[in-house]
């Protein structure tokens, strides 16, 4: 993610916490499966049952950035970090340049 | 150049076979013959597999011939389950993993397939128990039982463990004209059609591709494509013909372009092969400037125009490679070829190119049938070894699609009939110019928008619909549909639930409209029907 002044940092980090998650399943499974008869919970496999498309990636990712206000690096948009949305958030939360993060 | 390799005449089945491999050069059979990135196998591994997975086929009943059906996610897996199909003679008809059930059972019925190689997960009881299935064969993820549907208490589970006690077999003596496997691909009305190629034909094409790219067991090549796409032809049989590697790229690193370059450079991957879409992809998102590509000296692409913006920048972040645009139906396998000489001017077309060493063109006046002269549009005739022998069951759709022209030279007698319109240039090289018929690309994807059509129409909500393909200059293209509804006092909302849940029921991902568009009347003809290309534009306005 990009270096951000460090109060900005703090706002960031602080977002990324469990009401994150939830918020970040629901968008996937309003905005991304659009599908009424399926659930995503936080460790929902997103890839291997074809999910979350390519074009998916690129929503989640966009909707990721507009939510906390920064820009995710493009070389961090890999499989690792996309397999479930805990996935997505545990590299949201390592990304963040302040390590004192509440959960 | 490279030395080719002069291989004795072979069938596909006897491909991966050690003493052949070593007779071709392969000194160690230790070498690496197919990964996933996370498994791999050795020449001696993937023999011994095949081998395997073939005795526990024929155990199964399974007779030469016969069809066995494959829906598998991507691993090296597919590959194994692919040739041990063709090694004991029967027919192997690939299933798209991530379309729907009602879907693979169509092409399991058309094709009467009563025995298939599955994952848990992929062998749903509903699949099974429409398409009549009795043998299903395990090859991988966990040993969890496969749902028997009720009243299917004689279907047959073979678990991978059983499959691995097995003894290898070997090859079983085929015929060149003997079927090796079904390609299928959506028909106008919607059924879907059933290409057959024979272990001529495939191998035909195997040898021309390993003549035209100078294959050979040095290379490494990515699978990128699914084994029901055609493309994965080139790595399912060039590839061993040589002795080369091949990479199975699993196909959720295909949505994570920066995934999917990493891979690529870690496994030093010498020849690339697909759509131009996922180039595009790799160009914009794959963070080229950060990975080591050298090692890939040639980039194919073909299935779609490849937008010439979009390719120059490509050929440019990969400045050691060479470019080619490949063209050819499923029907053939491949055509033609045509190297990119430099980053093409952005309006520019890039050709099809000129003939390759294993076809023949011929491109015809549509009403006439009469030969055109260079300059004039008209419709490709294409004569090959590695044409398909029909559609199966389809003589009438056949004789349709291949013309038998007497007084052609020896051997190019058949000729089948592409719908595609084209050009041949002063330079000898052939532009592609558009289809006589309502067939698009969507991705690489092959879709017949009428088989679209009559899967709204019926729909019990709608009355009466249509699709078009929108391309816009800047974006993604998309397909749209178009639906006059039966009961406009019906809940909007309600309506397009209902239209999309059957679409997703009944079409593979690839041919879902991204939008429905609810309209009082759709545009028609004089004679009343449908009007597609005001239907376009209506879209745009």
């Amino acid at each position: 993610m990009n270096d951000t002044a460090s109060d900005d940092a703090a706002d960031q980090s602080a977002l990324v916490d469990n009401s994150f998650a939830d918020e970040l399943c629901t968008y996937i499974a309003q905005q991304i499966v659009r599908d009424s008869t399926a659930t995503v919970a936080p460790d929902t496999d997103l890839l291997l049952s074809g999910l979350v498309d390519s074009l998916g990636v690129v929503l989640i990712v966009e909707w990721i950035e507009q939510r906390l206000g920064t820009v995710i690096d493009a070389g961090d948009v890999v499989i690792e970090h996309f397999q479930t949305p805990d996935a997505i958030v545990a590299y949201l939360r390592d990304a963040s340049p302040n390590p004192s993060l509440d959960p | 150049m490279r030395p080719v390799v002069n291989f004795p005449p072979v069938s596909l089945n006897q491909l991966v076979e050690p003493a052949r491999l070593a007779q071709i050069g392969v000194a160690d059979l230790r070498a690496t013959a197919v990964t996933d990135g996370t498994r791999t196998l050795d020449w001696q591994e993937y023999d011994q597999a095949i081998g395997r997975l073939a005795t526990a086929l024929v155990d199964a009943g399974v007779e030469p011939r016969h069809r066995v059906g494959i829906r598998l996610h991507k691993t090296v897996d597919s590959f194994v389950a692919v040739h041990a199909v063709i090694r004991i003679g029967a027919v192997m008809v690939p299933l798209d993993p991530l379309a729907p059930e009602a879907h693979a059972s169509a092409v399991l019925i058309d094709a009467s397939v009563s025995v298939l190689i599955s994952s848990s997960g992929l062998a749903g009881a509903e699949l099974i128990d429409r398409a009549r299935i009795a043998t299903v064969l395990l090859v991988a993820g966990d040993p969890v039982p496969v749902p028997v549907p009720a009243g299917k208490a004689l279907l047959r589970v073979i678990g991978p463990d059983e499959i691995a006690a097995l003894a290898a077999m070997a090859p079983v003596d085929v015929v060149p004209d003997d079927p090796a496997y079904i390609i299928y691909t959506s028909g106008s009305t919607g059924k879907p059609k059933g290409i057959v190629h024979t272990h001529r034909s495939a191998m035909a094409y195997a040898a021309a591709a390993v003549r035209e790219y100078d294959l050979d067991r040095f290379d490494r090549l990515a699978n990128i494509a699914p084994l029901h796409f055609d493309q994965s032809t080139f790595e399912l049989y060039a590839a061993p013909l040589v002795g080369a590697t091949v990479l199975v790229v699993p196909e959720p690193v295909l949505r994570f372009p920066a995934s999917l370059s990493a891979l690529i450079a870690d496994h030093q991957i010498t020849v690339w092969y697909s759509v131009p879409y996922l180039l595009a992809q790799l160009s914009t998102r794959g963070v080229l400037a950060d990975r080591d590509l050298s090692s890939l000296r040639w980039v194919l692409f073909g299935g779609e125009s490849f937008p010439p913006g979009q390719l120059a920048a490509l050929m440019r972040q990969l400045n050691g490679a060479q470019f080619s645009n490949v063209y050819g139906p499923a029907e053939v396998n491949q055509c033609t070829s045509y190297t990119v000489p430099g980053p093409p001017e952005p309006d520019s077309v890039v050709p099809i190119g000129r003939a390759w060493s294993a076809a023949e063109l011929r491109i015809v006046d549509p009403a006439s049938g009469q030969p055109v002269a260079p300059g004039t549009p008209g419709v490709l005739l294409v004569a090959t070894d590695s044409m398909m022998t029909g559609y199966w069951n389809r003589p009438d759709l056949t004789a349709a699609a291949i013309d038998t022209i007497v007084g052609t030279p020896p051997g190019a007698a058949r000729w089948y009939r592409t719908g595609d319109l084209v050009v041949e240039q002063a330079d000898g090289n052939v532009l592609f110019l558009g289809r006589i018929d309502n067939q698009v690309k969507l991705r690489g994807h092959r879709i017949e928008l009428e088989a679209i059509d009559a899967v709204l129409r019926d729909i019990d909500v709608v009355a009466e619909g249509t699709c078009v393909v929108v391309r816009p200059v800047e974006g993604d293209d998309r397909l749209v549909a178009l639906v006059e509804v039966v009961d406009a006092d019906l809940e909007r909302s309600d309506t397009l639930e209902r239209i999309v849940a059957e679409l997703r029921a009944r079409l593979p991902k690839y041919s879902l409209p991204a939008e429905i568009r609810v309209v009082a009347e759709l545009p028609r003809t004089g004679t009343g029907k449908v009007d597609r290309g005001r239907s376009l534009e209506l879209v745009w306005t």
